[in-house]
């Protein structure tokens, strides 16, 4: 007969409290009720039960320790066994009434394609969609592109990229994923969409921010500056009096269709040289003797 | 079906009535023939099934009502599959 001890896992110096602790963990993991259907499990619940009953209590241990075990293991009254699961494969009076109030019956009717709803059978099942990623240029995602792209399969999809799209976004394709079984829908492709950089651009929602530097002549006089943008350089006036942050926007230069267009947003830089002309320098010499001024004070 | 009476349920659960009574009232079991307290095999299993989960497994009454709901949502589960098997055998 198999060891009591062992089939719970502990030793045979283990306290009374530790024997509990384990069989109570056997017995969740096995109970015929969360393991529906499983023999194997209702087996290992049973022989935790038995083992239990064995040196569960001092008394029963002592007994047992002392060799007058019980040998009626699995001789008892087959009722007393049967579990709930068990009793619900030979009734189903509980598992039958559930959701009867709520309208549950329903879902159970389409689970299995039952009550008179034939036609789809269980081994209909739809396709799982499928995911591709699609690099797309700067220019094409705030602009709007078509792009061909050729997918595992070896079909070639048309994919229409819209104007103004941002990484992350999934566009999808009805139908091109994995195939359904039997009578079922496939499932849909879907593409991700990744907007690869382009050095001196930055798209923030639908507008386009681009650094423009500016010289400090620039920047107290104002004046006319070419300022790059997706669809080539436009002329920006640049107000007097501006500073390295000050931000100017080109109209209608940012992405999306061009119904509803974001706006380039150009942020100037005022850039000091490094070497600067000897003559500039020292008519700025000459400029801070006449006309300093400190903008640290209000 | 085998029709057993509120005592001798009581006798082979292991519980006194009030027990019983407070399972029904709870309606965590709803015996057969509620108005005579008469229980059969199923309202036995599951009288068992409760005591497991509270005495053993300290199992609260709220957490309680939700195991055994879905358990019977799991057993109907259960049992339109094989009698879906069945019928695809036939």
């Amino acid at each position: 007969m198999a060891d009591p001890y062992e089939i719970l896992g502990v030793s045979k110096s283990a306290s009374q409290e530790e024997i509990k602790k384990s069989y109570r963990k056997l017995a969740k993991k096995y109970h015929p009720d969360l393991n529906p259907g499983n023999k194997e499990a209702e087996k290992k619940f049973k022989a935790a039960s038995h083992a239990f009953d064995q040196i569960g209590t001092k008394e029963a241990r002592a007994k047992f320790d002392r060799g007058e075990a019980e040998l009626n293991f699995g001789g008892s009254d087959q009722n007393a066994d049967e579990s709930f699961y068990q009793s619900q494969r030979n009734g189903g009076r509980y598992a039958y009434s559930y959701g009867e109030d709520i309208g549950g019956s329903d879902f159970f009717e389409n689970l299995f394609g039952m009550g008179g709803k034939r036609g789809k059978s269980r081994t209909d099942y739809p396709g799982e969609d499928i995911t591709y990623k699609m690099e797309v240029e700067f220019r094409e995602a705030a602009l709007g592109a078509e792009k061909h792209i050729t997918l595992p399969n070896g079909k070639t999809l048309q994919v229409k990229i819209p104007a103004g799209i941002e990484t992350g976004k999934k566009l999808r394709f009805k139908g091109l994923g994995s195939p359904g079984t039997g009578s079922a829908a496939p499932g849909n492709a879907l593409i991700e969409i990744e907007v690869k950089p382009l050095a001196g651009f930055k798209r923030v929602g639908k507008d386009i921010e681009v650094e423009v530097p500016i010289s400090f002549i620039e920047a107290i006089t104002g004046g006319d500056i070419k300022v790059p943008t997706l669809e080539g350089e436009v002329l920006l006036t640049v107000p007097e009096g501006v500073s390295t942050g000050s931000k100017l926007r080109v109209k209608g230069k940012g992405a999306g269709p061009s119904h509803d267009r974001g706006n380039e947003i150009v942020i100037l830089k005022v850039v000091i040289p490094k070497n600067l002309d000897p003559g500039l320098k020292s008519a700025i010499e000459n400029l801070k003797a006449q006309h300093n001024y400190n903008p640290r004070m209000q | 079906m085998t029709i057993i009476h509120l005592d001798e349920a009581c006798d082979l659960c292991g519980v006194n009535k009030e027990v019983i009574i407070h399972f029904v009232e709870e309606e965590w079991v709803r015996p057969i023939n509620q108005e005579a307290w008469e229980l059969d095999e199923e309202d036995i299993a599951r009288i068992r099934l409760i005591r497991e989960l509270t005495e053993e497994f300290g199992v609260n009454d709220e957490g309680l009502s939700i195991i055994l709901q879905l358990l019977d949502q799991l057993n109907r589960i259960h049992l339109e599959a094989m009698k879906h098997e069945q019928q695809d055998d036939q």
